[in-house]
């Protein structure tokens, strides 16, 4: 399984990191990104991914036990299975103040789309992989969103 | 903007975004090949059992105190007050009403007491499955969650969660998480987790996302739940197939096979930010198996419509998402040869319409302009001409995300969103299109909702899923009704629990209906899922029961063991209460009961 863990140490914070985009809650994503790794190591001997597409592969994962955990606190009204998203301290509060900012001009989905191109690796195609879209759609999801974004500079200040 | 213009502008983002790899950690070290990964929470609970344990006895005691005071402090003389554990020996359950004012809110940190009881789960005659707290006398009622269900697999009563994964089963050690309401009624709103299962025969799949503090799992393969859900009762689970989730498709029976085609995915506001999808996919349920349909000659869209002639599917209107706006084109999909081919334009462009097939012709009835406005009018379309002829407005409110059936020689139509923000209709239309006339269907208050689908049995309209509420509170309803137009009633489905949803397709077979997509929520996922409800197959049980009475009285009751209570509390915010029992007859079929479900208006 050596190749397994060389991908788990190159693609960990990435995953993590679009976890935490994704649900704001660290504790979020160290759960989600560690079953995402975990169902990812029962899977890997029988249905490796394409090379090159290992990245996409455990986003798409991620994204999926991501949403199966927020279907599942949304089914069970009044629950809460979620925890309360990120608590702010001392040295993220200025990052999620930002990110509330953002999340009250961005749609979710061009949020997720950002999020996800800031990950230099990911093509368009893979992108679309992740969230259910061709890679067109991607482009389009992009524009608008950096289109949204151009009338709030305040925002990438 | 340009592409240097987007370029700047993503790596501003980028810049700007890169603070959040402060909170970013490295990879835990981790030997795969000798002891698998665990959670990273998995250790973190571990290392908190010994503390949790003691500051759970803590919870429990301070929940019995304090939980009644804090949770429960209905008054004395509120007639559905829950009884005490064991002591009744009424043949039916006892219904609990919580008035909504003293239900926590959904949604809020203050909505769920952050107690947890331990016990075991025990069989319960009149509340299904109960808890039997540990370091307490008697048992407890448990409110369980929307869509949880006792089931029984062989001999054991398993609780199942929404999906048809099994929870945990009685016998087991569980971990309740939530708090008291009133005397010995728990209000199971947190997490749920098997401490220690009955028999290790008996351990349930993890359906939960926790991890079990006292095992700490390590995720090995066989733990995986690989297997789909199994199938309940009179519900069979549709395999997932080549398409993403989405909402707002189409999708008809052609005989033999599920056409699924286009419909918008995950997140938005439909109207305004979806970006429809192209493909479409056809599900054959005697091969229980999917196959993919070329993508055809039309634009992406959603909203649309479609009808089954006898030979082709027909498309038409709809709406193209952000920039496309709303159709007026349509095409016909042959199986047979595998091929598209257009139609002739129609009336002007409309979305969230329906459309039926009467045997010689399509009717396009409702739906809304590229202007917003809701008809009530329509168009007929003739594939033996290729030309279109319009209706005249019906009788009844405008519409849009409304049903319609084809009875044989009437189109029902029923519901959907009027005029106006929040104004979804309960009433309905019987069109006959041989002298174009139209009889108005009674409303029924229980019976208002937009989004929801509709099938013709032969007999009946099944009415099942949908929502209401202002679209940012807008919930799914997880419930079927059946319309009898030979006598003008209404009955409800005696159907096992599913996840609601609205914006789904359904289709009928001849025997089953198949429920297909859809959305739980405005702007959260649209599923890639669905189920067959066959109304045979509940052995013995009845598949309709009566409609229980409507009224504004908390305590509403029905002379039906299968039924659900379901009640409009106005005037307190205009909230919908829900409450469902346990039949002790058709137990393997029924829902636990008593639980809540709340519907809130912002």
């Amino acid at each position: 399984m050596e190749d397994f863990e060389q991908v788990y140490m190159r693609h960990y914070r990435s995953v993590y990191r679009y976890v935490l985009g994704l649900t704001r809650s660290t504790d979020e994503a160290d759960e989600v990104t560690a079953d995402t790794f975990a169902r990812a190591f029962n899977a890997w001997p029988a249905k490796p991914p394409a090379a090159g597409t290992e990245l996409g592969w455990l986003l798409l994962t991620a994204r999926r036990r991501t949403t199966d955990r927020w279907r599942r606190a949304r089914r069970l009204v009044g629950l809460h299975f979620l925890r309360e998203p990120h608590t702010a301290t001392e040295q993220n509060v200025e990052f999620w103040l930002w990110f509330d900012a953002l999340s009250r001009i961005l749609p979710a989905r061009q949020r997720e789309v950002l999020l996800l191109r800031y990950q230099r690796d990911l093509s368009d195609a893979d992108i679309g992989m992740v969230m259910g879209i061709t890679p067109s759609g991607v482009r389009s999801l992009v524009s608008r969103a950096l289109e949204n974004l151009r009338a709030h500079p305040e925002l990438l200040a | 903007m340009s592409q240097h213009d987007e370029s700047e502008l993503l790596e501003r983002f980028r810049q700007r975004l890169s603070a959040i790899e402060a909170q970013v950690p490295e990879p835990p070290a981790r030997d795969f090949a000798r002891t698998g990964i665990r959670r990273r929470a998995d250790d973190a609970e571990q290392r908190r059992v010994p503390a949790l344990v003691a500051l759970l006895a803590s919870f429990v005691v301070l929940a019995v105190v304090l939980g009644p005071l804090l949770w429960g402090a209905l008054p004395a003389d509120r007639g559905a007050s829950p009884s005490p554990a064991g002591d009744s020996a009424a043949p039916r359950p006892t219904l609990v009403a919580v008035p909504t004012q003293e239900r926590p809110e959904p949604g809020t940190p203050q909505g769920c007491p952050a107690a947890l009881a331990f016990g075991e789960l025990v069989e319960h005659p009149e509340w299904g499955i109960a808890l039997a707290a540990d370091g307490q006398p008697g048992t407890d009622r448990v409110l369980w969650p929307h869509g949880f269900a006792g089931v029984w697999e062989s001999d054991r009563l398993a609780l199942v969660d929404g999906n048809g994964r099994a929870v945990a089963y009685v016998g087991d050690q569980v971990e309740l998480g939530g708090g008291f309401i009133g005397n010995n009624s728990w209000l199971a709103c947190g997490e749920i987790r098997v401490v220690a299962a009955a028999s290790p025969s008996a351990s349930p799949p993890p359906a939960s996302t926790s991890p079990s503090p006292s095992n700490g799992p390590t995720l090995a393969p066989s733990s995986e739940p690989t297997a789909p859900p199994p199938s309940v009762g009179n519900i069979r689970d549709i395999p997932e197939g080549p398409l993403v989730g989405r909402s707002h498709h189409s999708a008809v029976w052609t005989g033999s096979e599920m056409i699924v085609w286009g419909g918008l995915p995950d997140g938005g506001e439909p109207l305004r930010q979806g970006i429809p999808i192209p493909d479409g996919a056809a599900y054959l349920p005697a091969t229980d198996t999917w196959r993919p349909i070329p993508n055809g000659l039309l634009a992406a869209r959603f909203g649309h419509s479609a009808v089954w002639t006898a030979s082709e599917m027909i498309v038409w209107g709809g709406n193209a998402g952000h920039d496309g706006g709303i159709l007026a084109d349509g095409a016909a999909y042959d199986p047979a040869t595998d091929t598209w081919r257009l139609i002739s334009s129609g009336p002007a462009g409309r979305t969230l319409h329906t459309a039926v097939w009467t045997g010689t012709e399509m009717i396009v009835w409702g739906g809304v302009l590229a202007s917003g406005e809701p008809r009530a009018d329509g168009a007929a379309y003739d594939p033996a001409t290729d030309t279109w002829r319009d209706l005249p407005p019906l009788p009844v409110e405008p519409r849009s995300a409304h049903s319609a059936v084809w009875t044989g020689d009437s189109m029902i139509v029923w519901g959907g969103d009027g005029p106006g923000p929040g104004n979804e209709l309960d009433d309905g239309l019987l069109y006959d299109p041989t002298d174009q006339s139209g009889t108005r269907i009674a409303p029924d208050h229980l019976l208002r909702r937009a989004g929801h689908s509709a099938v013709w049995t032969g007999e009946r309209m099944i009415v099942w899923g949908g929502t209401q509420g202002r679209p940012a509170a807008r919930e799914p309803f997880s419930d079927g009704l059946a319309y009898d137009p030979s006598t003008g009633s209404w009955s409800m489905l005696n159907l096992v629990p599913s996840p609601g949803r609205f914006s789904h397709s359904a289709v009928w077979t001849g025997s089953e209906m198949l429920v297909w997509g859809g959305r739980t929520s405005v702007s959260g996922p649209a599923s890639a899922d669905g189920f067959a409800y066959d109304p045979e197959a509940l052995h013995g049980c009845a598949d309709l029961v009566d409609l229980p009475p409507v009224s504004d009285d908390s305590n509403t009751d029905s002379a039906n063991e299968v039924a659900e209570i379901v009640f409009t509390a106005e005037g307190a915010n205009d909230q919908l209460v829900r409450i469902r029992y346990t039949d002790p007859a058709c137990r393997s079929h029924s829902l636990l009961g008593p639980y809540i479900e709340m519907l809130l208006e912002e």
